[in-house]
């Protein structure tokens, strides 16, 4: 069989084929649509960033937001479990709901989060909303937020009835497709939102009606989602949804990089986003901040290891500082050039690691990442990564003998790489280069768990040995939430499994 | 822009669609991987119409989003999990379809090769990009697949 009777051969089976699916040109037309409405959030923030710097260029987050819960800081914040990152927890509690998920150890021997709380594991209960059918839902306009919560700006008016919540949502399509990426995050945050303020919900029911249809856009047929409590593991006592994820009313990180708070002593310090840009320092005991510092609007990170009795913050634009968690007075400061951004910073025994980037369009310096004393904020070494490009959103991982981090190409062309510095000196010591097909957008931390590196490039976990950056395997996974004894806990199409971490297969080897 | 744009999707839709159901044998991974190229194709269309051949950037897309698909769904059945219940399953019904006769002994990636070559007429190169793989490895794999075709339409010339 030549190639040309191969080419007739596939042309007469291709056109044997049955047609496809009715008006194909409004599918990819609500596609369109719904990756329009993202940007055109992004262009609100940019619009009020520029006010307080001209120039800068913000990048809209393409992260999911999570609703987590976490152990309250405010109940016991000294006695708060900070177990090992080798201690092994068991997967499940005796009921089989909890999984205790551990975050990266930006500080080498702690976690920066302890526990996450996530739905059931059983197939019946999906991470991810179960769609019901089309639900309607009467406005009540002009009624201010009622609940506190991740999702509690975004609420206008909930009516409870019959254990069935019926949730008006805030008018602004641009605000909630900025703060919450997509319908399913949408719906998760508000059934946190209404599970976690009232133990009465048994059910959320989620409408949005503002006449543009936001519920369609977004990628539903029609109405919305409703919500089982059964969804969710029910709130332990003296429990609430960890502050730190709870989206930014401009979703200014979507909860990739730290904005706080982190626990100093007894004050909690974190900042708020654009528009705001403060930082605060909260007692344990006082209601409102004992400190407050204005960074004229810019948004800032907050590195989540305290620098012993003091908070790093690191505005995206302008100085890093270290700021005394008593009263919020300037350790030290470490400066950057003008035109540099500087990324959400590590810290991890007596050093801090910076990453900073030129994120100004045109701008191809390379981004840096800087070793600074933690005590002093004198820097120890900087080293320059690739020309044109910026450096991830997350903090850079810190192992024992290691900094990783990776960078983002112009979005037009080229591959995301993982960069390996030694920790001593900042040499390279090894690059891993992402075999994305299209852009590599790499936001997430890399997390190093037995020898391994876990990266997540473009929708695919890439398992990387931790000496050498050679690559071991790839799942097409969209989260990593943690790791267990042997195994990387992820998620796909949202529903979570375990895979191997020497083989990547998802049903233990053999 | 708009018109421009119209134009290609009328004339590239309909046989990249083909072209992926022939490569995945299965219409709903064809269809949604199609739609989001040309959703992609749009949103950056300044571009992509600015390229030598818009529709072989679709086409590669295409299979790059395909090829998750099909590899996500695997993952899952690997799952050491309880079995899916009801609505799982009428959740994730797929309408697959039978490979055409002349394809069903290759495997998807020399299906992908072949059908990108002889139906898409992609050069090697972009073939490569779809494959995820060098050039020379994308010739290999398309020569393997003829190869395999030859042999396989020979036993049948002899069996009849």
């Amino acid at each position: 069989m030549d190639a040309e009777h191969v080419r007739e051969q596939l042309r007469r089976a291709a056109a044997d084929l049955p047609a496809g699916a009715p008006d194909p040109r409004a599918a990819v037309a609500r596609r369109v649509r719904r990756r329009r409405m993202t940007a055109s959030a992004a262009v609100t923030v940019a619009v009020l960033a520029a006010v307080v710097a001209a120039g800068l260029v913000v990048r809209s987050a393409t992260e999911d937001t999570r609703v987590d819960f976490v152990d309250t800081p405010a109940a016991s914040p000294t006695t708060t479990p900070q177990p090992s990152c080798t201690t092994a927890p068991p997967p499940h509690d005796a009921d089989g709901r909890r999984v205790a998920v551990y975050l990266p150890c930006p500080a080498g021997d702690t976690i920066a989060r302890v526990d996450r709380w996530i739905p059931d594991p059983s197939p019946a209960a999906r991470v991810r909303a179960v769609l019901d059918g089309p639900t309607t839902l009467e406005r009540r306009a002009g009624r201010a937020p009622l609940f506190d919560g991740p999702a509690a700006g975004l609420l206008t008016d909930v009516v409870i009835d019959d254990g069935i919540a019926r949730v008006t949502m805030n008018d602004s399509v641009d605000g909630l497709s900025s703060a919450l990426r997509d319908a399913d995050d949408l719906v998760d945050a508000v059934a946190a939102t209404l599970f976690t303020a009232h133990d009465e919900v048994e059910r959320v029911t989620l409408a949005i009606d503002d006449g543009t249809g936001f519920c369609d856009t977004v990628g539903r047929p029609a109405g919305c989602a409703t919500v089982d409590r059964t969804r969710w593991a029910r709130r332990p006592a003296g429990w609430r949804p960890a502050p730190a994820v709870a989206p930014d009313p401009l979703g200014t990180f979507g909860g990739v990089a730290p904005t706080g708070p982190v626990h100093v002593a007894d004050v909690h310090v974190s900042t708020s986003g654009f528009g705001a840009g403060t930082v605060d320092g909260v007692g344990v005991t006082s209601q409102g901040p004992r400190w407050r510092i204005d960074l004229g609007g810019i948004a800032a990170f907050v590195a989540d290891h305290p620098l012993d009795d003091a908070a790093l913050v690191a505005p995206q634009y302008g100085e890093v500082v270290a700021l005394a968690a008593a009263d919020g007075a300037r350790r030290w400061t470490h400066d950057v050039d003008d035109d540099q951004a500087p990324g959400a910073p590590a810290v991890a025994g007596a050093t801090v690691y910076l990453p900073a980037s030129f994120p100004i369009e045109g701008d191809r310096r390379p981004p840096t990442v800087t070793a600074l004393d933690a005590a002093t904020g004198r820097a120890r070494w900087t080293t320059p990564l690739r020309d044109g490009t910026e450096l991830q959103w997350a903090p850079p991982t810190v192992t024992e003998d290691l900094v990783l981090v990776a960078d983002t190409p112009d979005v037009t062309r080229g591959s995301s790489q993982l960069h390996a510095l030694d920790r001593a000196t900042g040499a390279h010591v090894w690059t891993f280069t992402f075999a994305t097909g299209e852009q590599g957008f790499h936001l997430h931390q890399p997390l190093v768990h037995e020898g391994t590196v876990f990266a997540v490039s473009d929708g695919d976990l890439h398992a990387l040995a931790l000496g050498s950056g050679t690559l071991r395997w790839t799942q097409p996974v969209s989260q990593v939430h943690g790791v267990l004894p042997g195994r990387v806990v992820v998620e796909v199409d949202g529903a979570l499994t375990t895979l191997d971490v020497a083989t990547g297969y998802a049903s233990p080897a053999g | 822009m708009e018109d421009d744009y119209d134009a290609f999707f009328s004339s590239s839709f309909d046989p990249v669609r083909r072209a992926l159901v022939l490569m995945f044998a299965d219409v709903a991974v064809a269809e949604d991987a199609t739609q989001e190229a040309f959703a992609r194709a749009y949103r950056r269309w300044s571009r992509v119409s600015g390229m030598d051949d818009p529709t072989a950037w679709v086409y590669v897309v295409a299979v790059n989003v395909a090829r998750r698909a099909v590899r996500r769904r695997r993952l899952l059945a690997w799952r050491d999990d309880e079995p899916r219940s009801a609505g799982d399953v009428a959740g994730a019904v797929v309408a697959s379809v039978t490979v055409h006769a002349l394809l069903a002994d290759l495997t998807e990636r020399q299906r992908t090769a072949v059908v990108l070559r002889y139906l898409a007429d992609l050069p090697y190169a972009r073939i490569a990009e779809a494959l995820g793989c060098a050039e020379a490895t994308a010739r290999v794999t398309v020569h393997q697949a003829l190869r395999r075709l030859r042999a396989t339409s020979t036993e049948t010339h002899d069996g009849r």
